[in-house]
């Protein structure tokens, strides 16, 4: 099964993001743990994107696209924001002391460890990021 | 708007919010936590039972509140984690930064026993 969500470049749009995804897991029958892990991904890359991503006051679309294959969902973003690759930013230091942990950058190592699989790619003037999660449907 | 349930039991204040912390509420969460730690608050439990989502900026939050009351010497400790949750923040290293307890129960006697 397919769907795809158009968000607008507003921060509000996350809610309906995380209505659109509800709707997809629960019509394929996926878990609340995909569902969390999803969310959370895309969360963040929308957020960034939204946030950092256009110089100009035009409105923007970012598209959302899912599609489940076999044991396979498939997660794409799709925006016409600057050229950013949100997978450049190193790993934090899990085991820095307190002091020495930035209060940010924790974002897109969750994206990595939430997804199995994590692509950026530029085309033309688009942003592409696939994302691949496992999920296995009988166990959900 | 996210609710955010406080409590008070001697000198720990247990802030409970409920529902999801997301880019939406995670700025009400920051003002609630830091409004406490100002005010000398730095004994915080915050009980997790009602949290179905946390994202990186409500987890943000947290570290936020860690940095600023390990020099004051309080402390977080966050209680009943839901196992998606337990799971984030054993992924974000945080598990090896905040005490967990199982309940709000447990959290606050570990303040009072200390």
């Amino acid at each position: 099964m397919q769907a795809a969500i158009a968000l607008k470049n507003d921060l509000s749009e996350l809610e309906r993001l995380a209505e659109g995804l509800q709707a997809f897991v629960a019509a394929n029958g996926l878990s609340d743990k995909t569902l969390f892990a999803v969310n959370l991904a895309l969360e963040e890359l929308v957020t960034n994107t939204i946030s950092y991503g256009f110089t100009d006051d035009r409105p923007h679309v970012i598209d959302i696209s899912l599609r489940l294959d076999g044991d396979d969902l498939h997660v794409r973003v799709e925006d016409d924001a600057v050229a950013f690759n949100p997978l450049e930013n190193a790993a934090p230091d899990l085991g820095a002391p307190l002091e020495d942990r930035p209060i940010g950058g924790l974002g897109v190592h969750l994206v990595r460890t939430l997804m199995d699989d994590v692509h950026y790619a530029r085309e033309g003037a688009r942003n592409i990021v696939s994302m691949r999660k496992r999920v296995n449907q009988e166990l959900e | 708007m996210m609710d955010i349930v406080e409590s008070r039991t001697g000198n720990v204040v247990t802030l409970a919010p409920q529902g999801r912390l997301d880019g939406a509420s995670s700025n009400g969460f920051e003002t609630r936590v830091l409004g406490h730690i100002d005010a000398g608050d730095i004994h915080l439990v915050i009980d997790m039972a009602k949290l179905d989502y946390i994202s990186s900026v409500g987890l943000r939050v947290f570290m936020l509140a860690a940095k600023r009351l390990k020099p004051l010497g309080g402390r977080v400790i966050v209680a009943a984690l839901q196992p998606s949750i337990k799971e984030l923040f054993d992924v974000a290293g945080f598990s090896a930064i905040f005490t967990i307890a199982d309940t709000p129960e447990a959290a606050v006697a570990m303040f009072t026993a200390s």
